[in-house]
């Protein structure tokens, strides 16, 4: 019988494995910002999570498992790349292409630019808790950190992308206006012009 | 007010518990400042997951549906079965697994389901770990055709391991070659999705003539765990 059931959990966990592509991949790219690097760490972490699916002994830990992994997969990437630089520091470019600009909503675009733009400690952090509803703990143990290290690069990420978000509000704001200005000028000359 | 900027998170987490979360409810009640404060933070919290919850991964190339994932997971039970009930050492016994144990590097990774079926997976631009794949999959040949057993052996590659198969970059361009003409059942592919990334950047992969450009790595090599093949990981 505890073969039986092995060999069922076995199969249910790489189905797993298999179905947590997408929010492997919204993560990978929330913390990459690049769409065919996203998919390349997303690969690489479901195959590693094949190859250590025998070391996952509680189901009820998948999520913190997967995502410990795709965190090491992250860093191993950062250091291979970028050796010389602290990697919690490491701040990305977002190149998401001008079509792809063109698709998304300004507020999306943002709040991205807020995000590539923190270190990548913080930005871990806030996605890991924001985007999937982790814990502090679970959060804690996937990047292997005290529960405080959490809190703190959690709050110094929120208050810098509350100020990002605000200042490029303001600034959209401000140009908005400085459109409308000049529209209306160009209107009232028109109009003299007709007069 | 009365709460750091950190309490104010934790609230909005979820984190706080009992007397602590019922004292910065009381709170809440009457502090506007409290108020304000929260419901910035919450809008963040909503603007952040809004801004990432449409991202989906491209699209792959899915190699099973219907019938045919459910057949491939039941010779997967069934071979993990098997190897379960044996796993006291009836099947350790067997001349295959000798021949498995005796070609594997110290500290490689492998998962093992049915004899005589491996697919050896490369990720990396690494001239010494392209070697190690090669002198692998022809220790394996060279071990089943002593045992006189038959072996199906798939080489795949991702990423930088791609320029393993590249005809113009590839260190072992030859003997990889040498190695389909020498063993008829050894397959190499080429990961769809690292060939794509090639393109993409304006390069178009020379791949060498008898390498096939299949699905993505992760597809071919779930497909093959399912049907009981050995993972090996270089």
């Amino acid at each position: 019988m505890n073969v039986f059931k092995l060999a069922c959990r076995k199969v249910a966990l790489v189905r797993r494995i298999e179905g947590s592509r997408s929010k492997l991949y919204r993560m990978a790219y929330a913390w990459s910002h690049d769409a065919m690097l996203a998919d390349d760490l997303v690969q690489e972490a479901q195959m590693l999570a094949l190859q250590k699916i025998e070391q996952l002994k509680d189901e009820a830990a998948f999520d913190g498992w997967i995502y410990t992994i795709l965190n090491n997969v992250w860093l191993g990437y950062l250091r291979k790349t970028r050796p010389s630089e602290d990697i919690e520091r490491i701040v990305i470019v977002d190149n998401a292409s001008p079509e792809h600009e063109m698709l998304v909503r300004q507020i999306d675009i943002m709040v991205r630019s807020a995000m590539s733009a923190l270190p990548n400690a913080q930005r871990q952090v806030v996605s890991l808790i924001d985007l999937d509803g982790l814990s502090y703990s679970e959060v804690a143990d996937i990047l292997q950190v005290p529960i405080g290290t959490v809190m703190s690069r959690l709050n110094r990420a929120r208050s810098a992308l509350g100020k990002a978000v605000n200042k490029n509000r303001i600034q959209q704001e401000s140009v908005s206006q400085s459109i409308y200005t000049s529209q209306e000028k160009f209107t009232h000359g028109k109009l003299r012009v007709v007069k | 007010m009365k709460f750091s900027a950190e309490m104010i998170s934790a609230y909005a987490d979820g984190e706080l518990q009992g007397s602590e979360k019922t004292e910065f409810e009381d709170v809440l009640q009457y502090d506007v400042e409290l108020q304000q404060a929260l419901s910035e933070l919450c809008g963040l919290k909503t603007q952040l997951k809004h801004t990432y919850q449409n991202i989906e991964p491209p699209t792959r190339h899915q190699y099973s549906t219907g019938s045919y994932r459910y057949a491939a997971y039941a010779v997967f039970f069934m071979l993990t079965f098997s190897i379960g009930w044996f796993s006291s050492g009836a099947l350790n016994s067997t001349n295959s697994n000798l021949a498995q144990e005796n070609v594997m590097s110290p500290g490689m990774q492998v998962i093992a389901e049915q004899p005589g079926k491996y697919i050896l997976h490369i990720s990396v631009r690494d001239k010494s770990k392209f070697k190690q794949t090669l002198d692998q999959a022809e220790l394996l040949m060279a071990n089943y055709q002593n045992e006189d057993q038959n072996i199906q052996l798939e080489i795949i590659a991702n990423a930088g391991g791609l320029d393993l198969f590249r005809e113009d970059v590839s260190p072992y361009a030859q003997r990889v070659k040498q190695l389909r003409n020498q063993y008829p059942n050894i397959k190499f592919i080429a990961c769809s999705n690292a060939v794509e990334r090639l393109r993409e950047k304006g390069v178009e992969p020379n791949l060498i003539n008898s390498v096939h450009k299949g699905a993505t790595a992760i597809d071919q090599v779930v497909k093959r765990i399912h049907q009981g093949w050995s993972y090996i990981k270089i």
